[in-house]
């Protein structure tokens, strides 16, 4: 388990990119041409001037959905791959038709800008909390990815900081802007089932092969365009395999969380909205998991979590188990509402045909995900899913995930975010981070 | 028979003393006499684990895991396991193997972990798998290692000390950390500042605050961040004073603005009753700076006197902070609130009236209906639709019944039409009968709204009415409004083969062109499967018009079911309008099938190329290949590279294919 740190320096990494586009010869000093833009662009003052960190995976699309945007101006990618970050800058300078994006290979350079407004963050789960934490400080608005964190310690810290230095943030939990969604939820919240007696939630099984890296387990030195060591980042030492990077890195538990924490911050999201629980989680939590693989992949390939809130409702969060139907369903006295993908029934289906008049309760609606965060950005308002909403959703994971190890119910108080009488599980709230790393 | 028996005891007694004897020996008795079986099995992981390198044996991992899961529960099973597994951490098993014991001591680990974890934490091999444990290990004794460590250290090593100091908030870290803040390496001191921020105590705070004014740069800034971190533990334990005590230190130090505005959010907070003059203070001051964070902290409970007055410097601020301001006092329901609202909204900056006209939109009632309508009338673009999304959620009794007393004593068309909007918006089940009768009488742009309007408002009971209305409509465009109207309101029947029924009976009474081709072109946009035969028969009719209607009905049709005709159509019609919109409907109906066989779709796709007569149905074919990438979609691409009309687009589709086959 010897580290090798830094395998490529900074440097080396950046000495095959034009000198122009690396991130501190443009900076700050130099506006980029294509700030005067295209014509028809909104005006320099009501643009958004906007970097990307992470592009291995969900980083391009969210880039993608950005720059299509007239009031954004993209002006730096950052990664820790070259692969990655050459494939994103050529995709702002093409739509620019200009090569002016600086590429910055450490998020710490870039959050030395000084012409940034907002990032879009898309690192693997390990990573979420310190670079968030360090935009947030650099005085970023912030588009991040689910699940909010990787541990709950984090996501408390992470929303503090947020909080702290008056951030917007949007997470990536784009449900919550997509009209079936929406309507359920609304459903829900209005009544329309009654008092709800239960909560379903069905989440994906196994692991699903992102990369085509299933197997690929042979260790080995990481390919020359990678930082390794820099890109594990907090997560313990662990050699380089292809299995265990980009992509497919969410199916081991020091990096990511399994489906279970992959999806929590949808369908439990929506879980949460629709029962007006975005600032409280539940009381009790108990699960089971099967770790039937060894190796790199190691998180459950299938999960039971049975969780309880205040009032009594049982949540139950589950993968890998046919009766609990994909989506987010929620049954009460009249009836259920469930909602997926594409998909909205309810129990009797006349429901569907309900509207929800301008006197009841009448949720944040939104249609387009990353226009809200634009729009949020610029009123200095709270967007449709906040970062402290988020870490509510992660925590129904993040507890799941504890109960699992330890194989008994814990007590959660959600006000004071703490485990009640189990100091075992307590220790599990967070991890030591690797050195020399540490949560700001 | 007693000496025999006493006999026997001395034996046995002597035979326990000897076996107890070999265990004191073995040095393992106490555990092994607990637990020996578990123990046992440990021991035997344990030697196979010994040699654990990631990727080679990792199945070891899954039995060793799943052995300390379950013997972790009861404390006597879970101390031999802790003994094992230190003693382990001694042996030389691979550094990986160690890894995957800290990982279980992290939660199982006690007092006796400490002095173990303690050595390895001085190592740069063992040093972070040492902390992982050790800095969830409850226990003073593991606070005192780590700050034994701290002042032993360098480097990274120390810098991870200092992160797991920071984490388990140790007081008696803060004089060491003090120690090394003031220090020369820039890196340790950062991570130093960073650490008592996180401990938080009033000490750390104490000497947070000395530091602040001595403090350069990156050190400066995040002492800032520290202090702030410990501000906001103080008023969480109910210490406002000196949480504001830090704020003050904050506000009057030269720091980053970010952290000026942070201080000043965190100084509004702890203010208590206070906060909502310092709000009103900062907005009557200059500091600009100050503005955003001052009206971001404007809470639900502000009192109404700090309230009006906040409303009294609406108009004073800069734009961007009237524009949040706006926001904010939206949620407010108070009459004051809303006059000043009301004035703001004829602001001279668009921006301004945007908000106003939004904030309106909660704050307003039945009284508003009037101006948003109006306003929506003569407004364009993002002012309009403001106007239209506010009236529609305007709220409380009576704004209904003002939006059709409206539509019945205004005349402005324009108005109305806003008016009639809205009854759609809002669903207002009363106006059903208003739109009718506006259908009937009233101005063609009324009538067309009006038309609109009843998609959501009809009933199936209506649909016999409205498709005598749209048989009689005045103009063409009337009638094809009403087409998508009928369609929509047959599609809310739950049974899709039953929602052309009424448009069927109807077509079998009507005799006349013009109503037969209109009632044939709503079944298309209906869709209902059951009705395709009548069409069919509709189609070998002899009359252009009806034939010309048919073929568009088909050529709309949202199932799968009228591939076959509209393939036959593209197929033998000689008219090129019919041929084209019935080959441009079946290329649409091959890409609905997404799960289709590949292969099976691309014999489609080849039948559809066959009959392409313009390279722009060729292009649409080519254009949909790669969404069935097999060897069969490559072979038929590469075929068409030599069709030097859509060479380009054959090419693409080629990469295209071959992408995805890689993948």
């Amino acid at each position: 388990m010897k580290k090798k740190r830094t395998k490529l320096n900074r440097r080396q990494f950046l000495k095959k990119l034009p000198a122009a586009a690396v991130g501190l010869a443009a900076f700050p000093s130099i506006v980029p041409s294509s700030v005067f833009g295209k014509p028809g662009h909104p005006a320099p003052s009501s643009r958004v001037v906007m970097a990307g960190i992470g592009f291995g995976m969900q980083g391009i699309p969210n880039m993608i959905n950005f720059l299509s945007k007239d009031e954004v101006q993209w002006v730096a990618v950052c990664d820790l791959d070259e692969e990655h970050l050459i494939k994103a800058r050529d995709i702002v300078n093409k739509e620019y038709g200009n090569k002016d994006c600086a590429v910055f290979h450490d998020f710490r350079k870039l959050c030395e800008r000084k012409d940034i407004d907002a990032v879009s963050i898309a690192v693997p789960d390990q990573w979420h909390a310190i670079v968030a934490i360090t935009c947030a400080r650099a005085g970023f608005d912030i588009f991040g990815e689910k699940p909010l964190t990787h541990s709950l310690v984090e996501g408390r810290a992470l929303c503090d900081a947020v909080s702290r230095y008056g951030r917007i943030w949007q997470t990536g939990s784009w449900q919550r802007s997509v009209a079936n969604f929406h309507q359920a939820s609304e459903l829900v919240r209005n009544g329309r089932i009654g008092k709800v007696k239960k909560i379903e939630v069905g989440l994906p099984s196994g692991h699903y092969d992102f990369a085509g890296t299933k197997g690929q387990e042979t260790m080995g030195p990481p390919p020359e365009h990678l930082d390794y060591d820099f890109w594990l980042g907090p997560a313990p030492y662990a050699p380089y395999c292809p299995a265990r990077v980009h992509r497919n890195w969410r199916w081991n538990m020091d990096l990511g969380g399994g489906q279970l924490m992959d999806w929590i911050g949808h369908h439990v999201d929506i879980a949460h909205w629709g029962m007006g629980w975005d600032y409280t989680g539940p009381v009790e939590v108990q699960g089971t998991g099967e770790y039937t693989r060894a190796g790199v992949w190691n998180s459950p390939t299938r999960y039971y979590v049975k969780t309880r809130y205040a009032d009594g409702t049982p949540l139950i969060v589950a993968g890998g188990y046919p009766e609990i139907r994909s989506g987010t369903k929620w049954i009460g006295e009249y009836g259920w509402v469930w909602c997926d993908r594409g998909g909205l029934e309810a129990d009797p289906i006349s429901m569907l045909d309900e509207f929800i008049g301008p006197d009841e309760e009448r949720l944040y609606k939104s249609r387009d995900h990353f226009q809200n965060f634009l729009d949020c950005l610029k009123l200095r308002k709270q967007t449709i899913a906040p970062a402290e909403v988020a870490h509510r959703s992660a925590s129904v994971g993040h507890l799941g995930v504890i109960a699992i190890e330890l194989g008994r119910k814990i007590s959660w108080d959600p006000k004071t975010e703490t485990i009640k009488g189990d100091p075992e599980a307590t220790r599990l709230l967070s991890r030591a981070y690797r050195n020399p790393w540490q949560l700001g | 028979m007693k000496t025999k028996k006493k006999t026997f005891n001395s034996k046995l007694s002597l035979w326990i003393r000897l076996m107890l004897g070999f265990c004191l020996l073995s040095g393992t008795i106490v555990l092994e006499l607990k637990a020996a079986q578990p123990g046992q099995n440990l021991k035997d992981i344990l030697k196979q684990l010994t040699s654990y390198k990631q990727g080679q044996n990792d199945e070891i991992i899954l039995k060793f895991n799943d052995y300390i899961r379950k013997h972790r529960k009861s404390p006597e099973s879970r101390a031999v396991c802790e003994e094992e597994l230190l003693f382990f951490l001694d042996s030389d098993a691979t550094l990986e193997a160690k890894m995957e014991a800290c990982r279980h001591l992290r939660i199982i680990g006690g007092e006796k972990s400490v002095p173990v974890l303690k050595k390895k934490l001085f190592k740069k091999e063992t040093t972070d798998m040492a902390r992982y444990a050790l800095e969830k290990i409850p226990s003073i004794a593991a606070e005192k290692a780590l700050l034994d460590a701290l002042s032993k250290t360098r480097g990274e090593i120390r810098l991870g000390i200092i992160s797991s100091l920071g984490q388990r908030k140790v007081a008696d870290a803060v004089t060491p950390l003090a120690g090394l803040m003031r220090g020369p390496g820039t890196e340790t001191a950062l991570a130093a500042v960073t650490a008592l921020g996180w401990i938080a105590a009033p000490e750390a705070a104490e000497v947070l605050a000395e530091t602040l004014s001595t403090a350069t740069g990156n050190i400066k800034a995040q002492t800032a961040s520290s202090l702030l971190k410990c501000a906001e533990k103080f008023q969480l334990q109910g210490h406002q004073k000196k949480a504001a005590e830090i704020y003050d230190a904050l506000l009057s130090a030269d720091i980053p603005a970010l952290l000026q505005r942070a201080a000043g959010r965190g100084k509004i907070s702890a203010g208590g009753a206070k906060a909502g003059l310092m709000i009103l203070d900062i907005l009557k001051s200059r500091n600009k700076e100050m503005y955003t964070p001052a009206i971001g902290m404007i809470s639900d409970d502000f009192d109404d006197l700090s309230l009006k007055a906040v409303c009294n410097t609406l108009l004073e601020l800069p734009v961007e902070n009237q524009v949040q301001l706006l926001t904010v006092l939206s949620r407010f329901q108070k009459p004051e609130v809303l006059s000043v609202v009301k004035e703001v909204v004829k602001s001279q900056e668009k921006r301004v009236r945007i908000a106003a006209l939004e904030a309106l939109g909660s704050l307003g009632d039945a009284s508003m209906v009037n101006f948003f309508s109006l306003y929506a009338a003569e407004s364009t673009g993002v002012e309009q639709s403001t106007a239209r999304n506010s009236l529609g959620n305007l709220k409380g009794a009576g704004v209904d019944q003002a939006v059709l007393a409206g539509l019945e004593k205004n005349t402005y068309p324009q108005l109305r039409n806003e008016l009639i909007r809205c009854i759609e918006e809002r669903r207002i089940k009363e106006g059903q009968p208003v739109l009718f009768a506006i259908i009937r009488d009233a101005e063609p742009e009324n009538r067309i709204q009006a038309i609109k309007a009843l998609k959501v408002l009809a009933e199936l009971s209506d649909l016999s009415r409205l498709i005598n209305i749209m048989l009689e409509a005045n103009s063409e465009r009337e009638q094809d409004e009403m087409i998508v109207t009928i369609a929509s309101v047959a599609g809310k029947n739950r049974d899709p083969y039953n929602r052309g029924t009424v448009v069927v009976e109807k077509l079998s009474e009507v005799k006349d062109v013009r109503g037969r081709a209109a009632l044939i072109r709503t079944l298309g946009m209906i869709g209902d499967d059951s009705t395709l035969t009548v069409l069919r028969l509709a189609l070998a009719e002899k009359n252009e018009d009806i034939r010309d209607a048919v073929i568009r009905a088909l050529s709309e049709w949202p199932t799968l079911t009228a591939r076959d005709d509209v393939f036959r159509i593209a197929k033998v019609s000689d008219n090129l309008t019919h041929q084209v919109l019935a080959l441009r409907a079946y290329i649409r109906m091959i890409g609905m099938e997404e799960f289709r066989l590949p292969q099976a779709a691309v014999e489609s796709i080849k039948a559809a190329l066959k009959i392409a007569r313009r390279s722009e149905e060729k292009k649409a074919v080519l254009g949909m290949l790669p969404r069935f990438a097999c060897q069969d979609a490559l072979e038929l691409a590469e075929f068409m590279l030599e069709d030097k009309d859509v060479m380009s687009e054959a090419q693409a589709a080629v990469d295209s294919i071959k992408e995805r086959l890689k993948k």
